[in-house]
């Protein structure tokens, strides 16, 4: 069976470099049936990855032991859902699920488009299928998970193996890796399609509006598994941190910010035909973000709690990095008279400006994570001194960048396109400034004295208003035109401009979860041994330890703490933390107990025993819940953004007066 | 013999470390400062990997809780570690360079973002959009600009 899937790989690594060679010389040369042929390549590159991968998993789920990559990530006893997990979770087979995806999303892109951009198809065929063939050059030469274990050249196997990583198995964990990895791949296409643009000097637009859904999905994915890799470090690492800095949390991070500047920047080319060298930049800067996010987990040039081993794969991606960057910049750089902006910016406050502004902060941010993430490197090169740098000092960088973030939510959509008038401003922004000061005047009244917290929760106040005022005028017009209801009017109003109001539903959930980040400085932690029938305090609670219980499975031990939560003498909750020592791995993982509310969570980890001691770290966590919410109302946002407007439209690009009409895009779709 | 077990259990009781003791901001602000020698990871002490209970961690913690107690500052503990570990146990705070160029590439943007501005202004100075009333009364432009504004709302 390995070989027969070691094989698949290395047909195709041919079958890509085939589809390069003939997408480019059938272009260059007009030769249709090469440029055909190319296309087949890919599908056919696909089935193969595709074999290759059922082959894998199926070791996987049947436990084939021979196979080292089987014996590195599984055991017996570990339930289906995390062998077939495995997948993902070492090194060669997460490179293998990247070809996997990039295949896919190759296939459908290329059948998707096969007849609209016949003349893109060729160079998206051919960069493309030179992603691939970077991957499948790891997969098929340097790191195969097609490799048995073998003593003397004798083909051998393992009673057992490992384990996954226990950490790993939990839910979350088993759908965040391909969650952010459909974002980190699906980049890959919107990036092929500008290039392709780019290089066969297509007048217009269309490579936006070909992967203006591909994008916004892409981005999707990205956002949704950010979000889950931070529910699973709150639910599993067992002290309730959801964002760390981690190396790895930041190397997902990195491309979400270059892409969501990109997802804004370009509705200025859309809409008026600015921007598009910087469009390029950051279309191209998302994608190679992806590698180098790919790198950094794989290579060990960063430590992490959660990186793979360190390993010889860097040398390769550094490569690729170098090559792909220069082609790139050199391409950009040649046809920049091809790029040049079709119309003038009228006014500094416009909605033009907003998104220049929210750029510029979107990329500092996107800086600012990169340099925090290497920064140990760089200084232990340059000083062989090794630094500490935890959660702390990138919250002391991030914090002030991401509250004047959240302030462009809030001010940005509000600016009219063009220009926006005096008497404009004082309409949208009057009556959420004045909340926004109230709110910060009875939080200051209240007792808060965390500055971020109070300047957090005002803006979030701000930006909420912005928002609802939008929606309420919006629909009043509607509902008394329509004489309908408001709620039918809201949702009236919504499937009109799905683009604009989705954007407005990410933007409110933004403004939930840094609600939620306002919660933190409150928290509370109370850190102790407790004896069975004793009580510890944590906050308003107090616990008392009922009973400490223990078991066994096939793949771990368990131990229990039995925990009754009293608040204001009443008993509210009976509450189980467990731990847990998964004994192929030797290791031990936290099963936390939560009491989840919109004010507060209550969260337990029952941290070790000693005799009838339990050791508990309780701590409260005020408005995480919030976060949550945030995400979810942002993907919710997303996928309304993602439906077809109710009016399709169809009109000429808007020129600005006095620039050159020959300029002109003539149609746009927003359907 | 019974008062000296009871002084001995008193001593110990005052010299037992609780977790909170051990969790406090005074021995996690010098813990930043002292690696992990467990061989597996290369956070500081203050980790919370294994529920906090790393077999070096756990133990560091409690040593450096003990030294402070002790009456000595920071930099006493942390060079007893590093007398006893070696100086690749120390991790220093960032310098000033971890600020500064983040913050300077922010100004260096902005800076660009003006002269970004200024070139997609075309000969415009950057002037705020309620200065010159000479456009706004223009009828002939003011009936252009109704129409662009018509046609862009719609396209948001």
């Amino acid at each position: 069976m390995e070989n027969v899937g070691a094989l698949a790989l290395l047909l195709a690594f041919c079958i890509s470099l085939y589809a390069i060679v003939a997408s480019v010389v059938g272009r260059l040369k007009r030769k249709p049936f090469l440029t055909l042929s190319g296309e087949r390549a890919v599908l056919a590159v696909w089935f193969l990855v595709t074999t290759a991968s059922g082959i894998l998993v199926y070791s996987l789920m049947s436990g084939d032991y021979r196979m080292a990559y089987v014996a590195s990530h599984t055991n017996r006893d570990m339930p289906p859902f995390y062998k077939f997990a495995a997948w993902w979770g070492g090194q060669e087979g997460s490179l293998l699920f990247w070809s996997f995806l990039l295949s896919t999303y190759g296939a459908v892109a290329i059948f998707t488009t096969r007849r609209s951009h016949r003349n893109l198809l060729p160079w998206v065929v051919a960069i493309l299928s030179a992603i691939q063939l970077f991957f499948l050059t790891l997969n098929t030469f340097i790191v195969s998970p097609f490799q048995v274990l073998a003593v003397d050249r004798v083909v051998t196997s393992v009673a057992d193996g490992m384990g996954l990583n226990p950490l790993l198995q939990y839910w979350a964990m088993v759908i965040h890796p391909p969650f952010l990895y459909l974002g980190y791949v699906g980049f890959a296409v919107p990036f092929a399609f500008a290039i392709a643009s780019l290089i066969e000097k297509v007048p217009g637009d269309s490579w936006i509006h070909t992967t203006r859904r591909w994008t916004l999905v892409t981005w999707l994915f990205q956002s949704t598994g950010v979000a889950l890799g931070s529910a699973w470090a709150y639910h599993v690492l067992g002290w309730g941190g959801y964002w760390m800095w981690d190396p790895v949390e930041n190397a997902s991070i990195l491309p979400w910010f270059a892409g969501t500047a990109f997802l804004h920047s370009v509705m200025m080319q859309e809409k008026k035909g600015m921007m598009k060298v910087w469009n390029m930049v950051l279309v191209s800067t998302t994608f190679f973000l992806c590698i180098f996010g790919t790198f950094l987990t794989r290579s060990g040039i960063v430590s992490s709690v959660h990186a793979f081993a360190e390993s010889p794969i860097g040398k390769y991606f550094v490569s690729f990095l170098a090559l792909g960057i220069a082609a790139v910049i050199w391409l950009i750089l040649d046809r920049l008279s091809y790029l040049k902006s079709e119309a003038e910016l009228e006014s500094v406050v416009s909605r033009e400006s907003s998104f220049l502004f929210n750029n510029l902060i979107l990329l500092a941010s996107c800086f600012a994570v990169l340099w925090g993430t290497l920064f140990p490197v760089i200084t232990e090169k340059l000083s062989n001194e090794k630094i500490s740098l935890d959660a702390v000092w990138f919250n002391r960088l991030m914090v002030p960048i991401g509250l004047f973030l959240l302030f462009l939510t809030g001010v940005g959509p509000l600016f009219a396109w063009r220009r926006t008038s005096i008497d404009s401003l004082r309409k949208n922004f009057q009556l959420p400034g004045i909340g926004m000061l109230i709110v910060a005047a009875c939080l200051l009244i209240g007792g808060m004295r965390y500055p971020y917290s109070i300047i957090s929760l005002s803006l979030c106040f701000f930006v909420a208003a912005t928002i609802v005022m939008e929606f309420f005028r919006g629909s009043r017009a509607i509902s008394e035109k329509m004489k309908i209801g408001f709620v039918p009017a809201v949702i009236e109003l919504t499937h009109r401009n799905t683009r604009r109001y989705g954007g407005y539903l990410v933007h409110m959930g933004i403004v939930l979860m840094f609600i939620g980040y306002s919660g933190h400085p409150f928290n509370q932690t109370s850190i102790g041994e407790v004896d069975k029938g004793s009580v510890m305090q944590v906050g308003a609670y107090t616990l008392k330890v009922m009973d400490l219980t223990e078991g066994d499975t096939p793949n771990y031990q368990w131990e229990t703490a039995i925990l009754d939560v009293s608040k204001n003498g009443q008993h509210i909750d009976t509450l189980e933390p467990t731990r847990r020592f998964y004994k192929a791995a030797q290791q031990a993982t936290a099963i936390v107990a939560l009491r989840s509310r919109l004010n507060e969570d209550l969260y337990i980890n029952y941290a070790a025993r000693t005799g009838n001691k339990a050791t508990l770290q309780a701590y409260v966590f005020p408005l995480v819940d919030w976060i949550w919410i945030g995400v979810l109302v942002l993907i919710g946002g997303t996928l309304v953004a993602l439906i077809p407007a109710k009016v399709a439209r169809s009109y000429a690009r808007t020129e600005v007066v006095g620039m050159a009409k020959k300029n002109a895009t003539p149609v746009t779709n927003e359907a | 013999m019974k008062r000296s077990l009871l002084f001995l259990v008193l001593v110990a009781a005052a010299l037992a470390q609780t977790e909170s003791e051990i969790e406090s901001d005074d021995v996690k602000r010098v813990g930043t400062h002292i690696a992990c020698q467990c061989g597996a990871c290369s956070e500081n002490i203050n980790c919370n990997m294994s529920s906090g209970q790393c077999h070096f961690c756990k133990p560091a913690r409690t040593k450096v809780y003990k030294m402070q107690r002790a009456g000595m500052n920071d930099d006493q503990v942390i060079a007893s570690f590093v007398r006893e570990y070696g100086q690749a146990i120390f991790r220093a705070d960032p310098n000033s360079f971890f600020w500064v160029v983040p913050y300077l590439s922010l100004a260096a943007g902005g800076g660009i973002l003006y002269f970004v501005i200024k070139r997609l202004r075309g000969t415009k100075g950057l002037t705020p959009a309620t200065a010159g009333p000479a456009i706004d009364n223009d009828p002939v432009l003011e009936k252009y600009r109704a129409q662009i504004e018509k046609d862009t709302d719609r396209l948001d």
